[in-house]
């Protein structure tokens, strides 16, 4: 690691207001004797509780942070700490995970704010405590090269890809700013996960703050909108492995390549699904924005006089990592954790023509597919024998 | 996978006996951490299945096994798992996996139109780039966590054991292929505007990508294009280097040789040619070499000869564009030390003091016992094994060394005497 520099300008306890979710912020309120159930009915943490919920139901309302949060602006270190336990624990409580994982991108946007413009020294010091070798240097930072592709390959943007930066001897040399953005990327990551919770405790939280919950709830997108069946040609029991791992990816509120959106998006117009459908799936996204998503999707669905964009092969999948002929480990049915034999078939090239050999009807009119040719013997598995 | 060409029981028998000499005796080296690798596995067989979710707990189970079943192939997963055995990928419980990179002749661009020998050397040249440039280099692998293996076929592997990079998924791994390949760089990266130092009279590059105006159009006042430094970090580097590399070449060769180069690489034959005539006709190439100013481009933006370029400085791969470098966390690697059934060559580690001088014509067949075995050459044969070659043509009955017939007759080019 570099030389340090001079001391961050923050103060302790400031870089903690700034940072709650450093290991250690806790020092913050050392003194007194905290704990989690005081914070979550003690009458002296009222204040902390009500910018908490302001914390929690601006980022349903807004994971990208673009307003800020009247309450936050007019507290002390202490009390923004302290509203920020709360909003993870409540959030750590509820029974399904898209409200915490809008509330991390939130969270990790608004720290970003701060980032963007802090000294290089002070982005080493956050990374340094979220578990990143970070070495500021007068001009750029250096982060380690397994740290940049674990928080580069979740954002999209093409700067950020390793074939455009300057790498050498195991180090990706980056300005402040890029950096700034990857710890954004490190803290959503450290935020996304919910805090353990004894039972008794969850029970606890879900109690007191059952309106709150509910109130998230509602406001998270669903994943398929409730309520509003929509008659579709399109058959989900007939979707390729990858594909159906990728829906439940979103249902899940977990973030998606953007490899990943493209192809769900194209495969689902060709297999027949309506707009209102397909914008619908990207619902548990944690970024999910309703303009850019109807413009996006508009745009895939449009191509080439509504025939959409061809969604890509079995091989280029693999190349993403997207494809799971080998089985999802984390499947909820069987079915869905086995290999999938289908998948195995040498003549198999393509998700659409999977689901059009399971009888599913695609928009370019093909049906049912006659099978290929029958297999050569011999196929390896998993994982093609080199040579 | 192995293209085996079908032999019948007879030879399969015969070629089976060969292994099987081999594998009584041969000390197979265990792979890193054995008893956490799938072992999978092809039989001398007419229907090529494979055998597959079996793992040896020590190395000297995992020669026992080898030589009770003797395989035409071996593998085993570059994956480490907690149940190796197991049937599905899910009860197997993957915990990382070593990164490989598989080099064959098959994957690289320009590797069709060569013998065998040539591919063999192709390959090693640009293994020696992967792992020299890149790896070490860029991605600062230490050289002792690296192993390299000659596959006994048509390329090498490389292994890479390093805690930081096992437990990389395949997204992850996806972002070091991609900047492997090359993928989607852009050569406007290579190029800084300089500016004349009024002051001093030097000049000084204008390193902050911000200010970079987009390459074309000339910027005001003394400000020139000029390539990045040589020893420039990641591809800004490499893209000069690669071009010096060229044009040095060039000069040797010959504008003609130059233009034709171009055009096969996809450029237009007018510009093709007016490049190479400028360049190395005109000798200009000097003034880039000599002083990187690209400025010899005149009005026009070097930036299409530049993609050009660019382009020959990554590992050139065509068809599956993962087969060299992997991003399955699954993948099955040939077993170093055992013996490759389309060949009959040894899969041989290396250390990388041995690749430079490695010849498998010298060293990785099997040795001669002084056994001989008469084939028929179904196709005209010239390979450089030691002492004069192996040289022959299509009909002539021939008596050879038996670890040479072996090797015709595994690739489908002599057939043993009935
Ligand atoms: S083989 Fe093709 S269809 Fe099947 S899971 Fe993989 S990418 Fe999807």
């Amino acid at each position: 690691m570099a030389v340090r520099g001079p001391a961050p300008p923050l103060s302790g306890g400031e870089l903690y207001a700034e940072y709650p979710f450093l290991p250690g912020a806790e020092a913050l309120v050392a003194g007194e004797g905290l704990s989690v159930r005081a914070l979550l009915e003690g009458a002296a943490y009222e204040r902390a509780r009500v910018i908490g919920r302001a914390r929690v139901l601006a980022a349903q309302d807004d994971p990208r942070a673009s307003s800020t949060v009247q309450e936050l602006a007019s507290a002390g270190p202490d009390e923004r700490y302290l509203s920020f336990l709360f909003a993870r624990l409540v959030l750590s409580a509820a029974p399904a995970a898209g409200g915490l994982r809008r509330w991390a991108v939130a969270e990790a946007k608004r720290a970003h704010a701060r980032l963007e413009h802090a000294p290089s020294d002070e982005l080493e010091e956050v990374a340094r405590r979220l578990g990143f070798v970070f070495a500021a240097s007068p001009k750029l930072v250096r982060v380690d090269l397994t740290d940049y592709v674990r928080l580069a390959s979740p954002i999209r943007e093409a700067e950020f890809r390793l074939a455009s930066q300057d790498l050498s001897g195991g180090g990706v040399f980056v300005p402040a700013p890029r950096a700034a953005r990857l710890l954004q990327e490190a803290v959503r990551r450290e935020l996304a996960v919910p805090v353990p919770l004894t039972a008794e405790l969850l029970a606890a939280v879900r109690v007191r703050e059952s309106e709150l919950l509910a109130d998230v709830a509602r406001r998270v997108p669903a994943a398929f909108e409730r309520g509003r069946a929509r008659p579709t040609t399109m058959d989900r029991g007939r979707f390729p492995p990858c594909l159906r791992r990728m829906q439940r990816t979103l249902e899940r509120g977990e973030n998606l390549s953007h490899a990943g959106r493209f192809c769900l998006a194209s495969f689902l117009h060709r297999a027949g699904a309506d707009f209102e459908t397909i914008v619908d799936a990207f619902r548990g996204a944690p970024d999910f924005d309703e303009s850019i998503t109807r413009y996006q999707v508009d745009h895939i669905r449009s191509r080439d006089e509504g025939r959409g964009y061809e969604p890509p092969e079995c091989d280029t999948l693999r190349s993403h990592g997207l494809c799971a002929r080998d089985g999802d480990p984390e499947g909820p049915e069987p079915k869905d954790r086995e290999r999938d034999p289908l998948c195995y078939e040498p003549f198999l090239k393509h998700p659409l023509q999977y689901y059009r050999l399971k009888g599913g009807v695609s928009r370019d009119g093909k049906e049912g597919d006659r099978p290929g040719p029958p297999a050569p013997k011999g196929r390896g598995g998993p994982g093609a024998p080199s040579r | 996978m192995a293209k085996t060409p079908p032999l019948d029981a007879r030879t399969l028998a015969w070629a089976r006996g060969e292994f099987s000499r081999y594998y009584a005796r041969a000390a197979v080296p265990a792979p890193e951490r054995l008893d956490r690798r799938e072992i999978a596995l092809f039989p001398f067989a007419e229907a090529n299945l494979m055998r597959r979710h079996t793992a040896a707990r020590s190395v000297e189970e995992l020669r026992r096994y080898l030589a009770a079943e003797i395989p035409r192939h071996v593998y085993y997963s570059s994956a480490y798992y907690r149940h190796p055995e197991a049937a599905s990928m899910a009860a197997k419980e993957w915990f990382g996996a070593d990164l490989i990179f598989d080099l064959d002749a098959d994957h690289l661009r320009g590797a069709e139109t060569l013998d065998y020998p040539g591919q063999l050397s192709l390959v090693k040249s640009r293994l020696i780039d992967l792992v020299d440039d890149f790896l070490v280099r860029d991605f600062g692998v230490s050289p002792r966590s690296t192993s390299f293996v000659f596959s006994g076929g048509r390329g090498y592997h490389v292994h890479v054991r390093d805690e930081r990079f096992a437990r990389l998924t395949s997204p992850e791994r996806r972002e070091l292929v991609d900047y492997i390949l090359g993928t989607n760089i852009d050569p406007k990266r290579a190029v800084e505007r300089a500016s004349a130092d009024v002051r001093s009279g030097r000049t000084v590059a204008v390193a902050d990508e911000a200010e970079a105006a987009p390459l074309g159009r000339r910027g005001r006042g003394a400000s020139t294009l000029r390539l990045a430094p040589p020893d420039a970090p990641g591809w800004r580097g490499r893209t000069t280097r690669a071009l010096l590399a060229l044009l040095a070449r060039w000069e040797a060769e010959g504008a003609p040789k130059a233009a034709s180069e171009l055009i096969g690489w996809g450029a237009d034959a007018r510009k093709a040619r007016r490049w190479a005539k400028f360049l190395v006709e005109e000798k200009r190439s000097e003034r880039i070499r000599t002083t990187l100013a690209l400025d010899v481009f005149g009005q026009e933006s070097p930036e299409e000869f530049l993609e050009l370029v660019v382009r020959r400085a990554a590992i050139e791969v065509q068809g599956e564009t993962d087969a060299p470098v992997t991003t399955d966390i699954h993948r099955l690697i040939r077993l170093p030390g055992s013996l490759h059934g389309g060949t009959g060559f040894q899969v041989v580690p290396l250390s990388r003091e041995a690749i430079d001088g490695f010849d498998p014509f010298a060293s990785a067949l099997l040795p001669d016992e002084g056994r001989r075995t008469t084939v028929e050459l179904l196709a005209d044969v010239r390979y450089p094994f030691p002492d004069g070659g192996l040289v022959g043509r299509v009909g002539e009955t021939v008596k050879l060394a038996t670890p040479r017939a072996l090797f015709l007759v595994l690739r489908g080019e002599a057939a043993l005497r009935p």
